[in-house]
């Protein structure tokens, strides 16, 4: 009877022991790749998708507590991944957008396979990244160059991209993500390092973040510290561009 | 009766007009003002330069490949240096890295805010300095050297401090002469988007102002022994330098 009353109590702390010990699926990361279209004469196909995805896959599913949420190619990649009905990416700390950028002359958009019919606008986002979003890296040309993207920032933290046209490198997330794994750097210096080891000055990067707080200090998850969210959801963001 | 002539007379008056204001502008464009290439594929804004039947490849002898920075560059400064004070000051710093090698030129200086930005009035409602960045790029012979791979980029914060400095750099010997395609030939593979590296961004209606025969550079992280002739074909951006479109030249 003495026996039981001891083994009861030490089975629940082997089992306390062994849930908090035990890598737990804390953050998640999501990615789309829109690398093939069908009009190719406009948006040629675009090389290292499946080599894109492996980079970003091995950095991040290497690093204890990230899972991927989902991961959409071409075909499969349409509006709902970008959180326009509230899910998508909003289910991820960390999207990652490989892909075409364009400009309609006014404002910048995504394309996507069977564009012009699909592509994402930023209205299309407008107040819709929260929840458990942070950050969205749109590896894509030119598409910050319209800084209205700041307005899906709702909690959500931050976007890095592009101002200007590039081409494709699986270099570029490889030393972001080492960046902010292995050096422990802040989410927009760890961008500035990465797109300016991977190209030259015709490059030009863009961060957009909800708060200079956020811009200064967030950390990828699980490498550091992460800024507040913004208190109230105002109509302000933080801009810095640089040559790369 | 009578006013069914005079609606039919309006209706033909109405048409000749119309006719007359379609037709006139299209009869008096002049001939040579319709770009060259499709406006759906690439313009040609520019003429082709002389192409020569060969031209140099240059064999690396001896890569630099120099960081040194900090997050510091992004926090925000009372002060950044003003473009020409960065350029006097790059300069010098460049003394303690090898110095600004002969075939370096100066491509880009510029201030970098941190912009506070209203969404709803769409101004800029206050700005911080961050850093004054000065770029350096390669030119072999009057060549542009583009890419990743030949490129000085130097970050300053308050007074000219040194917040951070890239230097990837291959130094180059003459390594002979190679046959090369012309310039028209290699606007004919722009044309069908034979590029060295496709471009993020659509190709319809990109006008070219400007071509050049240069030379790729890899980052600094590879192995690149050796710089090939290439076709440069520019074309400006509204943000930035011009960008490169590139083409093999070899035959």
């Amino acid at each position: 009877m003495q026996l039981r009353r001891i083994k009861i109590p030490l089975l629940v702390l082997v089992i306390l022991c062994a849930v908090i010990t035990s890598p737990v699926a804390a953050y998640q990361f999501s990615m789309t790749s829109s690398t093939v279209y069908y009009q190719a004469s406009t948006y040629p196909s675009l090389p290292y998708a499946t080599e894109m995805h492996n980079t970003v896959s091995n950095w991040l599913t290497g690093t204890p507590g990230w899972t991927q949420t989902f991961y959409h190619t071409s075909g499969y990649v349409d509006d709902t991944d970008f959180g326009t009905t509230g899910m998508g990416l909003n289910q991820a700390e960390l999207h990652y957008h490989y892909g075409h950028g364009g400009n309609d002359g006014t404002h910048t958009y995504l394309p996507f396979l069977n564009w012009p019919t699909t592509s994402l606008y930023h209205s299309e986002v407008l107040k819709k990244w929260d929840a458990t979003n942070k950050w969205v890296i749109l590896d894509a040309c030119g598409v910050l160059t319209d800084t209205d993207w700041g307005g899906a920032l709702k909690y959500s933290h931050g976007l890095l991209g592009f101002t200007s046209n590039k081409t494709p490198s699986t270099d570029l997330p490889d030393r972001f993500l080492r960046n902010t794994i292995d050096n422990d750097y802040t989410i927009s210096y760890s961008w500035q390092r990465a797109t300016q080891a991977t190209y030259d000055p015709p490059v030009t990067a863009r961060v957009i973040f909800d708060t200079n707080d956020q811009l200064q200090n967030d950390h990828l998850s699980g490498q550091g510290s992460v800024a507040a969210n913004e208190a109230v959801d105002d109509n302000t963001i933080y801009v810095s561009t640089w040559a790369c | 009766m009578e006013t069914k002539w005079i609606l039919t007379g309006i209706v033909l008056v109405c048409t000749v007009i119309s006719a007359a204001a379609i037709m006139v502008p299209l009869m008096n464009t002049p001939a040579n003002s319709i770009p060259q290439g499709s406006a759906t594929g690439f313009i040609l804004g520019t003429t082709l330069p002389d192409s020569p039947a060969t031209a140099p490849v240059y064999n690396v002898v001896r890569k630099e490949s120099t960081f040194e920075g900090s997050q510091k560059v992004m926090e925000v400064k009372s002060s950044i240096p003003s473009e020409k004070e960065a350029v006097i000051f790059a300069e010098k710093i460049l003394v303690d890295y090898g110095g600004l090698p002969k075939d370096a030129v100066l491509s880009l200086v510029k201030q970098v805010y941190l912009e506070k930005y209203n969404l709803k009035t769409e101004t800029v409602e206050e700005q911080y300095p961050q850093f004054t960045q000065v770029i350096y790029s390669q030119q072999i012979n009057g060549s542009p050297v583009v890419g990743p791979g030949a490129e000085i980029n130097i970050e300053l914060g308050e007074n000219g401090e040194l917040l951070q400095i890239e230097k990837a750099w291959r130094h180059v010997e003459y390594g002979g002469e190679v046959p090369i395609i012309s310039a028209s030939e290699a606007y004919e593979k722009l044309q069908r988007h034979e590029l060295l590296k496709i471009p993020q961004s659509s190709l319809s209606g990109i006008t070219i102002s400007d071509v050049k025969l240069g030379y790729y550079a890899e980052d600094g992280e590879h192995d690149q022994k050796v710089y090939s002739p290439i076709w440069i074909f520019y074309s400006d951006q509204s943000d930035g330098l011009p960008f490169p479109y590139m083409v093999d030249a070899m035959k």
